[in-house]
């Protein structure tokens, strides 16, 4: 964005181009340089902070939990907090349809939403980067073959791709985690082509070139390293979409199987008590919102401080 | 200042939103009444209704029906030769006159009440019986439903409004088999004239409604039939919409969107039930829900086993509070109790851990062991809810389920390869209301959905010499006792019989629900 | 131009081939009997064999794939299992559903984003350009199922305001709309900020700023219509990924779209309605790109097409 030219920029600009500074400091400076320019921005550090929290969250659940996530009790069924205090039962939150306690089952859940957040970043991350890199590297043939390809799998509506291989694999979440990833790969695919192509023609791959370099050699060396950085904003606000879609599968009933407390399937569920308990998708529904939205913010102060140039 | 005031607007819109979750969490869901008068008074002045159901009908022709739901709205326009009366209790003739069966039990014959007329003008006769017959039967119709007349061999005209009906073997609930919807009488002018595929768009039955309009995924149309021949139908106008979320079908009748919302979630019930705009119906249906046990999966197989399982299982929690009360009826036997012939003094094995655990330990499984547990979603009431309460229930005597849910689709070719399934959450009903066609199926040895792997000769005996009993009273007395040997295997976890519950504006009268989840639309009044 | 459009079309062929195949073949790998569903519960063995004869389900696959195909060249989109009525007859009466919720959220969310997203590049920093954001984030991080389904609970039960279903259009369409909406007003309008902030730092508008022409001339004149090929971009990809079908909304609202009638027909095994659907959208999809790419070369005559 801003391309205000200071002296840390301009020091930036010298250690990217010239090969000979040593690897460790640039590293060490660099990761100092990005946390402090990160820092400045209050809204991104909340946004972390909300990450962090969940990332706890996720980690300590079985430490933090007040119930064990899988205690039915029908009897208790369908109490909101207001009940629960009143019934005093301890529910914090309240209970689901099968009279579970919600909060042990919300903090569970921020497990699940993790993995799934990671696993289909690293699928999109793992296998649509390399195709793009590729394409954009070597160009011609392989390129309209593999781009071509990608273009088969936009013309799919995004959801009901990943319904399609869902009902396909067999209905459980590691499916849907898999099919929402490879959803995600053409996305991946493509960015990371044009970052390459952008990359393929700056000098200093020319300049590469000219003194010998082998394709692969130039690839890891230069191109990969600078397609990473924008990709991993994108992982950062990718990893909120996936939350949302699979979240989308599940409510859709194309997900997790039961009693595992996925947020979508406990929304979805929870539909159903919409009137007479609305608790549950009121809470379930907020808790993922903030977590995207602590998602977001995180993905958009790291793109302004990895990748001015990377916009939506 | 427009950008300051879609701002502002905005801005508006979020606070709504975010006060509203922060509000709805404590004070549950609030009936409205704005609503309701505006819906109420425009419609008053006629006798309109709107009724709305889960799923829209799929066809108006007879015998490309499958479902329920469809079954509901065909019957309106068509009717068969042979109805339920208002308590589903007994079998009426319909549009038969009389009918005689002969000595040997090979064949029926039927006198066909005279001067009725389809909706297209042309006559009901022995003819269009005869046609209708054999339509369903003719493998050129490709109807899946032509097992609704097995047995039938031929069928004779014997004058214009006699016809005589050759079976195979004897049956005695013959005239109850022709209550099925499959058996539904159309105009066999209008099957000629629009062949297998246009019939649907311009159907013509005897009913009291007729189809006015019908555009699919939006609504259909029927209107009151002016010729009908008994008694005046008093619906002029019946708007049909399907709405496939359940609490918006339940905040229709509050508002009175819907003068009918037939497939009310029981966990809503308790909404409505203080409403004072709102009745809510409930009649025992024909379908009965169960956990299936796989005897071809190893430790099923022992009797002690599937006892454990019985005996494991509340059905008395499932009833009453993931149903409500009022989703289901506590079982009494094997069968739903709606179905003729259902036995209803069977042991439903109320829940006794101590006896189960015991069981388990006699079978030599002190310790469990883990097993699968199928279940669909949103086919049956609070299916997957049901399921994950047995996971748990099981649990206590050690059986350690993993619950899958499958698509129907895949559920039903799981079922079928025979090995795949163990413990599975299931329904069944009977098409014909009777006991028979449901242990034909599902019991007997060789039934086409034994998916159970059962195979008890004593019931398979007893069921090949059903035709053979004297009259009604000794064949009942058989299927008895083959019910009650069923039972005393453990060979199904019966849970609960499902209630229908339709919710009515309160000023809507008329209705009848039958438990075959059939109803009659036609007589509806206002008052 | 006649001739790059025609040249975009030939190019379209073979990715609808290939998502025509590719959909024949996961339909038919979707385990389940299509038969047996058609069938019902209560069918016997002899019911479901004669269903199977009668759509064919019996012989091979490619037999099945080249019928299909065949039939779909001489305009045959096929014939619904589940409803036994054509697939277009059908697509006639979702299609316009589904395009009219797609047309009037992606055109309300990309009047209500370019504002916010040219409020808060205009006022950078101000407490407006957050408020902006903000809601932009919030747009962004709701999932449709929850916003829909809170703005059902608040304005249908709790408030009474508006009715579930209501045969008037413009009431119907509220509440979808704004449903399906938020989310992409959310990028529109991170799309303008972002992009007009780019522009507005480029030296033709310093240069235009010190020639003394009107703040308004040099936003809306040189800034905005710069930075339109973006937001055209970002309007285009939202009213293509809309044509789809907004599954989830549809579902909420009983919407009678395409996205609902596409779960409903997988679920069945409805084959022949699964893919002449995915077809028609991916026909749409990739003609609304097509329409975005010449709709550049009319707002930026310097763009080439190539």
């Amino acid at each position: 964005m801003e391309e205000k030219v200071t002296a840390e920029n301009l020091y930036e600009k010298c250690v990217y181009t010239e090969e000979f500074v040593d690897d460790e400091i640039v590293k060490r400076n660099s990761v100092r340089r990005l946390w402090y320019n990160f820092r400045k921005r209050k809204i991104a550090v909340l946004g972390l902070c909300i990450v962090a929290v969940f990332i706890l969250i996720a980690i300590f659940a079985d430490q933090l939990a007040p119930f064990d996530p899988y205690e039915q009790n029908l009897s208790l069924a369908n109490l909101s907090p207001a009940q629960a205090a009143e019934r005093g039962t301890g529910n914090l939150l309240g209970t689901d349809e099968n009279g579970r306690d919600l909060m042990s089952r919300l903090m569970y859940g921020a497990r699940i939403s993790m993995w799934i957040g990671l696993f289909t970043a690293a699928i999109g991350f793992l296998i649509g980067a390399p195709l793009g890199v590729i394409a954009g590297f070597f160009g011609k043939k392989l390129e309209m073959v593999i781009m071509r390809i990608m273009d088969v799998f936009m013309a799919f509506p995004q959801i009901l791709l990943a319904i399609l291989l869902t009902s396909i694999f067999g209905q459980d979440l590691k499916n849907a985690i898999i099919a929402v990833g490879i959803c995600t790969i053409p996305n991946f695919a493509r960015t990371s082509r044009g970052e390459t192509l952008s990359i393929r023609s700056s000098e200093y791959v020319e300049a590469a070139r000219a003194l010998g370099a082998r394709s692969g050699r130039i690839i890891f060396s230069h191109v990969m390293i600078n397609v990473v950085s924008p990709l991993i904003v994108m992982t950062t606000l990718n990893f909120g979409n996936a939350i949302i879609t699979t979240a989308g599968m599940g409510f859709l009933g194309v997900g997790a199987q039961p009693p595992t407390p996925e947020w979508g399937a406990m929304l979805s569920n929870g539909r159903q008590f919409l009137l007479v308990a609305p608790h549950i998708c009121t809470i379930t529904g907020l808790v993922i919102m903030v977590l995207v939205l602590g998602l977001n913010l995180f993905g958009d102060g790291l793109r302004d401080v990895l990748d001015p140039r990377l916009k939506d | 200042m427009k950008k300051l005031m879609a701002l502002t607007l905005a801005l508006l819109m979020l606070t709504t939103v975010l006060s509203g979750c922060g509000g709805t969490g404590n004070n549950g869901g609030q009936t409205n009444n704005g609503g309701a008068a505006t819906g109420g008074e425009t419609a008053e002045t006629s006798n309109e209704f709107t009724f709305v159901m889960g799923t829209e009908p799929t066809t108006m022709d007879v015998h490309f029906c499958t479902d329920a739901a469809t079954s509901r709205i065909l019957l309106q326009v068509h009717e068969t030769l042979f109805k339920w009366d208002e308590n589903s209790e007994n079998v009426i003739p319909w549009l038969v006159e009389t009918s005689t069966e002969a000595e040997d039990g090979l064949s029926w014959t039927f006198k066909l009440k005279e001067g009725i007329k389809f909706h297209d003008g042309t006559d009901f006769n022995a003819e269009a019986v005869k046609y209708n017959f054999e339509r369903l039967l003719d493998p050129a119709t490709g109807s899946s439903k032509a097992s609704a007349l097995q047995g039938v061999t031929s069928i004779e005209v014997l004058s214009d409004y006699e016809v005589k009906i050759n079976l195979s073997g004897r049956n005695l609930i013959f005239e109850q088999t022709l209550t099925n919807y499959s058996t539904a009488i159309m105009s066999p002018t209008a099957c000629e004239e629009y062949g297998l595929e246009g019939y649907t768009n311009h159907p013509a039955g005897t009913g009291p409604l007729k189809l006015e309009s019908w555009e699919p995924g939006v609504e259909m149309v029927l209107v009151k039939n002016e010729d009908y021949w008994g008694e005046e139908p008093t619906t002029d106008r019946l708007t049909v919409r399907a709405v496939s979320e359940d609490s918006s079908r339940v905040m229709m009748a509050m508002t009175g969107d819907a003068d009918i919302s037939w497939g009310i979630s029981p966990a809503l019930v308790e909404n409505l039930e203080g409403n004072e705009d709102v009745t809510v119906n409930t009649v025992t249906g024909y379908r009965t829900i169960y956990i299936a046990i796989n005897q071809n999966y190893g430790p099923l197989a022992d009797s002690r086993v599937r006892a454990a399982i019985n005996y494991a299982i509340n059905k008395r929690e499932i009833v009453d509070n993931i149903l409500y009360g009022v989703g289901g009826t506590y079982p009494s036997g094997y069968e739903s109790s709606a179905v003729a012939n259902a036995a209803t003094d069977l042991d439903p094995y109320e829940q006794d851990l101590e006896k189960a655990r015991q069981l388990m330990a006699e079978a030599g499984y002190p310790d469990g062991f883990d097993i699968r547990l199928n279940t669909p979603e949103g086919r049956y009431a609070m299916d997957r809810q049901i399921a994950e309460a047995v996971q748990y229930m099981l649990a206590e005597i050690g059986i350690n389920a993993t619950i899958e849910v499958l698509e129907w689709g895949t559920y039903q070719e799981r079922m079928l390869s025979k090995d795949y399934m163990q413990l599975f959450l299931l329904g069944k009903g009977s098409s014909t209301g009777d006991v028979e066609f449901d242990f034909l199926m599902h019991v007997l040895s060789t039934g086409g959905q034994n998916y159970y792997g059962i195979n008890n000769p004593e019931v398979d005996e007893i069921l090949n010499n059903l035709s053979s009993a004297a009259d009604l009273e000794e064949r009942s007395q058989m299927l008895y006792d083959a019910q009650k040997l069923v039972n005393d295997e453990y060979d199904f976890a019966t849970l609960y019989y499902e209630n229908q519950i339709v919710a009515t504006r309160a000023d809507v009268q008329g209705l009848v629900i039958y438990s075959n989840e059939t109803a009659d639309l036609a007589w509806l009044t206002r008052g | 131009m006649l001739k790059y459009i025609l040249k975009r079309i030939v190019s379209v062929i073979p990715v609808l081939l290939a998502v025509s195949i590719l959909v024949f073949l996961m339909v038919h790998l979707m385990p389940g009997d299509p038969a047996r569903l058609i069938a019902g519960e209560m069918a016997t063995e002899e019911d479901v064999e004669r269903v199977r004869e009668k759509y064919g389900y019996d012989q091979p696959l490619y037999v099945q794939y080249f019928r299909y195909m065949s039939n779909l060249l001489q305009g045959d989109l096929g014939t619904s299992t589940r409803t036994q009525r054509p697939v277009a007859t059908e697509l006639a009466t979702r299609f316009p559903n589904t395009l009219e919720l797609a047309l009037v959220a992606t055109a309300l969310a990309s009047i209500l984003g370019i504002a916010f997203g040219l409020i808060s590049a205009q006022l950078r920093y101000s407490i407006w350009d957050n408020i902006s954001m903000f809601i932009a984030l919030i747009g962004l991080s709701i999932p449709p199922f929850y916003l829909g389904l809170m703005l059902m609970l608040i304005f249908c039960v709790n408030l009474g305001w508006l009715p579930i279903s209501s045969d008037v259009w413009y009431i119907a369409l509220i509440l979808p709309v704004i449903t399906v909406g938020a989310r992409s007003m959310a990028v529109i309008a991170r799309m303008t900020r972002s992009s007009m902030l780019e522009v507005l730092n480029q030296d033709y508008i310093l240069n235009a700023r010190a020639h003394g022409f009107s703040e308004k001339k040099v936003v809306f004149g040189c800034a905005l219509k710069n930075s339109m090929n973006t937001i055209v971009t970002s309007m285009g990809l939202q009213f293509g990924t809309l044509l789809g079908g907004a599954v989830v909304t549809e579902k909420i609202f009983g919407w009678v779209g395409i996205g609902d009638y596409l779960v409903t027909a997988i679920k069945a095994r409805d084959y022949q309605v699964v893919q002449s659907t995915i077809l028609v959208t991916a026909v749409a999809f990739v003609f609304v790109n097509l329409f975005i790419d010449i709709l550049y070369a009319f707002i930026n005559p310097r763009i080439k097409l190539s």
